[in-house]
């Protein structure tokens, strides 16, 4: 039944629609929306990120709104310097402060060698499966490249 | 997210390591455990376009993380396994996932300072698992420990093993 291309892409639109239904049902997963109605939210405990644009006291932008984060010499000694990336767990409190339980912070370049590395990894694999299957275009489906056959068709 | 090399060499190690014993791991579809490891950072999408872009237009919620859940590696893989013959099928499906959990399970370790990780396990659970916070994604040890998995079981499948005709493995 799945053998055809008319088989597959069809198929292909069910299954592309399962994976919509799961997108759509993931944005309902219960998460704390600080952005919207803050004060609804005051006294819950959050876990937030942002990035850091003011050092003293320390402020990030999490998703547009500016937060004033509290407590944060308590929680760790790490320098915090402007354009780090803090995730912070705490309190909401008035005023558009958290009062930090527990943070963690990364700077910009710790980044840059996660995005580096992971480019890596995602060429490594893509250079693999270009290798390893070909595309059977007749049938609208992947096989594995037999010994001899390297390189596109 | 570890980064997606450590993923991608963790999900190498331990396709290559079934392969040892299981005859029909081969090495294409190493690769497909490969790219099942990287199905979870699908949710990278949104560095692309933004969850609120979609929900404006249209007027559902959305949440790219749902690449990132078990419901989501499970509804990804299932595009694999369409897009592979028949013979294929069964083979495809098992190592997409064996990438893809191996993925999670990496990732439900991430230090949070919340003490929980993210709900990886949706749908079958909406809040995360408490995490002993082994690591941070951008540590540069990881890889590292991973690059040397890969390495071991690279040398014990294609060097060892192959010289060890003579013996009967369980």
């Amino acid at each position: 039944m799945l053998e055809t291309r008319r088989g597959r892409l069809g198929a292909l639109l069910v299954v592309g629609c399962l994976l919509g239904v799961v997108l759509v049902g993931a944005g309902t997963i219960p998460s704390i929306d600080l952005t919207t109605d803050y004060e609804h939210h005051v006294g819950e405990q959050v876990e937030i990120d942002g990035t850091v644009v003011d050092t003293d006291p320390v402020r990030i932008d999490h998703e547009g709104v500016v937060l004033t984060i509290a407590g944060v010499e308590s929680v760790t000694h790490e320098p915090i310097e402007r354009g780090d990336h803090l995730v912070v767990y705490g309190t909401v409190e008035t005023d558009h402060t958290i009062a930090a339980h527990d943070i963690v912070v990364q700077s910009p370049w710790e980044f840059q060698y996660l995005y580096a590395v992971s480019l890596v990894g995602a060429l490594w694999v893509l250079g693999r499966f270009l290798r390893g299957w070909r595309l059977d275009v007749g049938r609208l489906a992947f096989e594995p490249r037999r010994k001899g056959e390297e390189g596109p068709d | 997210m570890a980064d997606l090399l450590t993923h991608v060499l963790v999900a190498y190690a331990l396709a290559t390591a079934l392969s040892i014993r299981y005859e029909w791991v081969t090495p294409h579809l190493v690769t497909v455990a490969m790219m099942g490891a990287i199905i979870p950072d699908l949710s990278r999408l949104s560095l692309l376009v933004a969850e609120e872009t979609v929900t404006a237009a249209l007027g559902v919620p959305f949440d790219w993380f749902g690449f990132h859940t078990l419901g989501g590696i499970v509804a990804a893989s299932l595009v694999g396994v369409v897009l592979v013959g028949e013979e294929y099928r069964q083979r495809v499906a098992l190592l997409l996932l064996l990438g893809a959990v191996s993925h999670l399970l990496l990732d439900a370790l991430l230090v949070k300072p919340s003490g929980v990780s993210a709900p990886l396990w949706w749908p079958l659970a909406a809040q995360g698992t408490p995490t002993p916070g082994l690591y941070l994604s951008s540590d540069r040890w990881l890889a590292l420990a991973a690059g040397g998995c890969a390495a071991l079981t690279w040398v014990v499948r294609y060097r060892v093993v192959p010289n060890l005709e003579d013996r009967t493995w369980v």
